[in-house]
């Protein structure tokens, strides 16, 4: 199943209007709370996110990986698993039809979550190196002033 | 006029405004100053996106992976500043001329000429920040941008 033109347009819409937003507010609060992952998780994500089925299952082996003592990694992981299933039931579930079989509605949700699921990876890639990057650069500041 | 010509005049009327292309002038002057010739590329790059994206957010994610790589977009603060120009000053001049054109967020046509004026703007300063750009870089050093 492909998505029509029509529906491509809407992917997009959604894209700038909510999961640029999502994506954002995922990140900042994490930082805020000084729990975001160095640049390399950011990398993998994005490697992992051709395809909803791919990232989920990334995003599930990377959240019951041992860490060792690095506390932020299952943390952030476990927190982006249920990010991601609120934006499906935000996002996804509402554009599918309730008239569908069972089959049909999940392949509708799987095409659906396959165009705009890498999206919103795609912004927290950025967002995540952007504030990452920054970090680095005022720690490195502080650094030369002492 | 149609929606879609009344669009493009609110647009070209703001993009010639003083705050916009003032703007313009101060970031593209501040690329040449960090980015100099070697890096040209990166404002053709940005440039090209703005022209042919149909996502605002793509354009915020490139300046934003810019600005990660690049010490040269971190240190001048030209990513952080430009970012800042395009997601907050000209997220409100499309309010503005949504609000004029009684464009709401709430039917899906609307919702989708509304992102082709944020588009359009965004499109509008990145041309005249890569013509300052071009311009600060043409002129001998030292002189006056």
């Amino acid at each position: 199943m492909n998505l029509t033109p029509e529906q491509q347009a809407r992917t997009q819409l959604l894209s700038d209007e909510a999961l640029y937003k999502e994506a954002c507010k995922f990140i900042r609060d994490h930082a805020e709370k000084q729990s975001l992952p160095d640049a390399r998780q950011f990398m993998g994500l994005l490697q992992f996110s051709r395809t909803w089925k791919e990232l989920q299952e990334y995003i599930n082996h990377q959240s019951e990986r041992d860490w060792g003592s690095n506390q932020t990694c299952p943390e952030f992981y476990n927190a982006l698993c249920g990010r991601l299933r609120e934006l499906q039931a935000r996002y996804v579930e509402p554009l599918v039809s309730k008239t569908l079989s069972k089959k049909e509605r999940q392949a509708a949700m799987d095409c659906w979550a396959d165009a705009l699921m890498p999206a919103f990876i795609q912004h927290l890639y950025a967002e995540g190196r952007y504030h990452v990057a920054l970090k680095e650069q005022n720690r490195a500041q502080r650094r030369n002033h002492v | 006029m149609n929606t879609r010509l009344k669009m493009l005049h609110e647009v070209a009327l703001v993009a010639d405004g003083p705050a916009f292309t003032s703007r313009a002038r101060e970031l593209g002057g501040l690329a040449a100053t960090a980015l100099g010739e070697k890096h040209r590329s990166q404002i053709t790059g940005l440039e090209s996106l703005a022209n042919s994206t149909l996502k605002v957010s793509d354009v915020f994610d490139y300046l934003k992976l810019r600005t990660a790589r690049h010490k040269e977009w971190r240190e001048s603060e030209l990513g952080q500043q430009l970012l800042q120009y395009l997601e907050q000053d000209l997220a409100q001049e499309r309010e503005q001329i949504c609000l004029r054109l009684g464009l709401s967020d709430e039917a899906p046509e609307q919702r989708e000429q509304r992102q082709e004026v944020y588009r359009a703007l965004i499109r509008a300063f990145v041309q005249q920040l890569a013509a300052h750009y071009e311009y600060a870089l043409a002129l001998p050093e030292g002189a006056s941008q």
